[in-house]
């Protein structure tokens, strides 16, 4: 059987333009912090970072994630970063409706409580599969190119007009 | 770090903890934000006082205070955000998640097996056996005096039970789960090793059931005072209160993750009873945990108790069978 697109219930991936253009060994660097975490391991090959982490605090910024890669990739005048990471929190959510229905069907006592907690963490998925790729990208832009939000989604006008696209890459 | 002496005891030697009510902060703020957090938990109380001592029997049922309890959780979801506590106790939606996971396990699994296997099920045999007209004493008694003595009664069990549970290992192993939560948020009492709610969360409800009107008041009295001890929310609590009543501010010291300090206020509903044991701590502290702060996933949240016990009682069995191959650590 073929589900080519499964994964997308537990992986959040999205890339981001660098601007300036940056190597991987820059973009690294600057995403230094955001891996400085207790539980937090990391390793770098060329142009790809891998992390692994395991039982982050509370406050982790990343604390949903379980692994993940970040690979840079060089164009001609312009580079980008790809991610896609791992989240055992968003698969244990999704998991939980199906597991509260069950609880409701076998129980009798627990009909009502069952089915509304079923629905309570349907709305909770979709709300963090929106929300915590939402947070990660916000994260990311900021260390990479400051406050300006990469050109791929933010529209052009947002921009300060009077300042050159470089400098205010660099503001912040 | 020195710490500060209260009674024989040193708080706050390994982890930091604001102890003395006279270095609590304040709420910030105008006047009407002032005031509103200053009166929020009595007015609370004395409205579902109110509430359960005159409502009519058709309002006053088990399912409006089912209502009332989830409807009031949400009012202080919004108050967590609104005037947190602590900016690093903030709630994100992995906490969330986790959180009602406990929250709906509690709901449903627990309350199931409550209701078909325990408390409720000896609660009922036992009062079975029992001539009911041998409590007219009691209930001759005025609402609020019944509801009051319920309470007392169930905190006072509460007390030694969560007082032995730090005192006695096989016990923390069972409660120890509960200690390694990080931050306060209002759904934290629910988290903890599943063996810990039979111990503590089932212990004597289904012994009021013959008493509707006492066992509602009773149950709301308890809910409007002890809710607040996981909330991150920071309030100006009257003197009077903090004297009287467990608070945000005692359990979060019973939390730090200084040692000497989360062996006090050992209360659900009323730290007046620490205070007479001997074990109060007025204060709070914001590092919370165990292990330096060690954050346990849901898989070992649901085994530890049952891995760590044993370890240790291979080990002590080691120990005693051949002293001599174990190597001293
Ligand atoms: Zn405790």
């Amino acid at each position: 059987m073929n589900l080519p697109f499964i994964d997308t219930i537990w992986t959040v991936r999205g890339s981001l333009a660098l601007i300036p253009p940056r190597t991987s060994a820059e973009t690294f660097a600057a995403l230094d912090d955001q891996f400085q975490a207790d539980g937090t391991r990391t390793a770098i090959d060329g142009d790809t970072l891998t992390f692994r982490k395991k039982d982050p605090r509370a406050q982790d910024k990343m604390a949903i994630y379980r692994s993940g890669t970040l690979t840079v990739e060089q164009g001609q005048t312009t580079s980008r970063l790809v991610y896609a990471m791992n989240s055992g929190t968003l698969l244990f959510c999704f998991a939980l409706p199906f597991f509260f229905v069950a609880v409701a069907l076998l129980l009798k006592d627990a009909k009502t409580s069952g089915l509304v907690f079923a629905g309570i963490f349907a709305a909770l998925y979709i709300a963090g599969r929106i929300l915590e790729p939402w947070l990660i990208r916000k994260a990311f832009t900021k260390r990479l190119n400051g406050e300006a939000e990469a050109p791929d989604t933010a529209p052009v006008a947002a921009r300060d007009p009077g300042a050159p696209l470089q400098q205010s890459a660099h503001h912040a | 770090m020195n710490g500060v002496r209260v009674g024989k005891r040193v708080i706050g030697a390994d982890s930091p903890v604001t102890v003395g009510w006279d270095n609590l902060p304040k709420v910030e703020g105008g006047p009407f934000k002032r005031m509103f957090f200053t009166y929020f938990q009595p007015a609370v109380l004395l409205a579902l006082v109110l509430f359960w001592m005159y409502a009519p029997d058709s309002i006053a049922k088990a399912s409006t205070a089912i209502g009332i309890g989830i409807g009031f959780k949400v009012l202080l979801y919004i108050l967590e955000w609104v005037n947190p506590r602590y900016k690093s106790w903030s709630l994100t939606w992995k906490e969330l998640v986790v959180d009602l996971f406990y929250v709906a396990i509690a709901y449903t699994l627990i309350r199931y097996l409550g209701k078909n296997f325990g408390s409720d099920v000896w609660a009922e045999h036992i009062l079975k056996s029992f001539d009911t007209e041998k409590f007219t004493w009691f209930t001759s008694m005025p609402l609020l005096v019944q509801a009051f003595l319920i309470t007392l009664f169930a905190d006072i069990c509460y007390y030694w039970m969560h007082r032995g549970m730090h005192n006695w290992y096989p016990l923390w192993l069972s409660h120890s789960v509960h200690h390694y939560i990080t931050q306060l948020n209002i759904n934290k009492g629910q988290i903890g090793n599943p063996t810990e709610i039979f111990l503590i969360g089932l212990g004597i409800g289904g012994f009021f059931d013959f008493l509707p009107r006492a066992a509602l008041l009773a149950g709301s009295l308890g809910m409007s005072i002890s809710i607040y001890q996981h909330a991150n929310i920071r309030f100006n609590t009257p003197r009077w209160w903090l004297f009287l009543f467990n608070t945000t501010e005692h359990h979060s010291v019973h939390h730090s993750l200084d040692y000497e300090a989360s062996r006090s206020n050992y209360c659900n509903t009323y730290i007046f009873l620490d205070r007479i044991f001997g074990t109060c701590v007025d204060g709070e502290a914001e590092l919370l945990g165990m292990e330096g702060g060690r954050r346990m996933s849901i898989p070992e949240q649901m085994t530890y108790t049952f891995t760590e016990g044993y370890k240790s009682s291979k080990a002590f069995l080691q120990r005693r069978l051949h002293p001599a191959a174990v190597p001293a650590e």
